[in-house]
């Protein structure tokens, strides 16, 4: 039993090292004021309902950036798992969770030379902001793959 | 197949899907995987390898036919083929926990494997995923590796009581 306790707390250290060491800054934010675009379509009636929009914004995170925003940008969110989940954009809201549309979004980071296509970015939490960012919402059945 | 036999790889199919469904609601802790490890240890490999097939068929059915769900009926019943033949090399349970743990660890990238060959990432956004995927992966190694080495034991002298016929070791 000592000798699994010992295994035990080596593997949790080992763990929390791991953890550290697999922090990415590819999505950490950018302190202070930041100039970021939006962009929204509706792939199923192929309308673009907002170009190119620019914001300006403290918020680190995606999530936080669409909290503080979301009676300009129509957003509702709810909370999941996996941190906040944007159901609704210019008041289009994801009705049939099953069978979509859903709301996707692809995300472009000059500074971070970072491209996501719809579909590939994680969570709105997990996003944070730098200056000049982009991020295209798309209403969409295509879940990217 | 005897009927007990059947009905068992029944039982263990629904106690797997239990099993996955209840560590759905909670990120980086799951004991699926856990469960994987038992059951290639403590039941024939037939057995054991037919209940996750019908597991991962019935997550087919009950989740849809996607990339995924595919993976795990490609991954998940190997799993069980390679615990039921370590089985036969050691008795060591912190061999079994180090294994479970590693494999736990790499399945989360695997199933990830069809979206990132056919996503077609750049460099930066591949690595991104990489290690976004890394993080929740360590979470599955700790909770398996813990669970095998403190509940693996409990578990076959339980089952062993339970269901002596069935269990195999």
């Amino acid at each position: 039993m000592k000798k699994k306790l010992w295994f035990a707390i080596g593997a949790v250290i080992l763990v929390v090292a791991a953890f550290f060491i697999f922090q990415t800054d590819f999505f950490s934010g950018e302190k202070g004021e930041k100039e970021v675009f939006v962009t929204v379509k509706d792939e199923v009636k192929n309308v673009v309902l907002l170009e190119r929009a620019r914001f300006h914004t403290d918020a680190e995170t995606l999530g936080d950036f669409l909290e503080e925003k979301k009676e300009t940008l129509g957003v509702v969110m709810v909370d999941s798992e996996y941190g906040r989940f944007v159901t609704t954009v210019k008041n289009l809201a994801s009705t049939d969770m099953q069978n979509g549309p859903w709301w996707m979004y692809a995300y472009e980071s000059p500074s971070k030379n970072l491209t996501m296509e719809v579909g590939q970015a994680p969570g709105v939490d997990e996003v944070g902001l730098s200056d000049q960012d982009e991020v295209i919402f798309v209403f969409t059945q295509d879940m990217g793959f | 197949m005897r009927t007990y036999e059947l009905t068992t790889t029944a039982l263990l199919t629904a106690v797997l899907y239990i099993v996955y469904t209840m560590g759905s609601f909670v990120m980086y802790v799951e004991l699926f995987n856990f469960m994987l490890v038992v059951y290639g240890l403590y039941f024939k490999r037939k057995q054991a390898w037919t209940a996750t097939v019908l597991f991962t068929l019935l997550l087919i059915i009950t989740r849809g036919l996607a990339p995924w769900t595919l993976m795990y009926l490609l991954l998940f019943p190997q799993y069980v083929l390679i615990y039921a033949w370590i089985k036969k090399k050691t008795s060591s349970e912190i061999v079994f926990a180090i294994v479970g743990g590693m494999l736990a660890f790499c399945c989360g990238t695997i199933i990830d494997l069809p979206y990132i060959l056919i996503a077609n990432l750049g460099y930066e956004a591949l690595l991104a995923r990489l290690l976004l995927g890394f993080q929740v992966s360590l979470g599955n190694l700790l909770c398996t590796f813990l669970a095998v080495l403190f509940l693996l034991k409990p578990l076959g002298k339980a089952l062993a009581r339970i269901a002596p016929h069935t269990v195999d070791r």
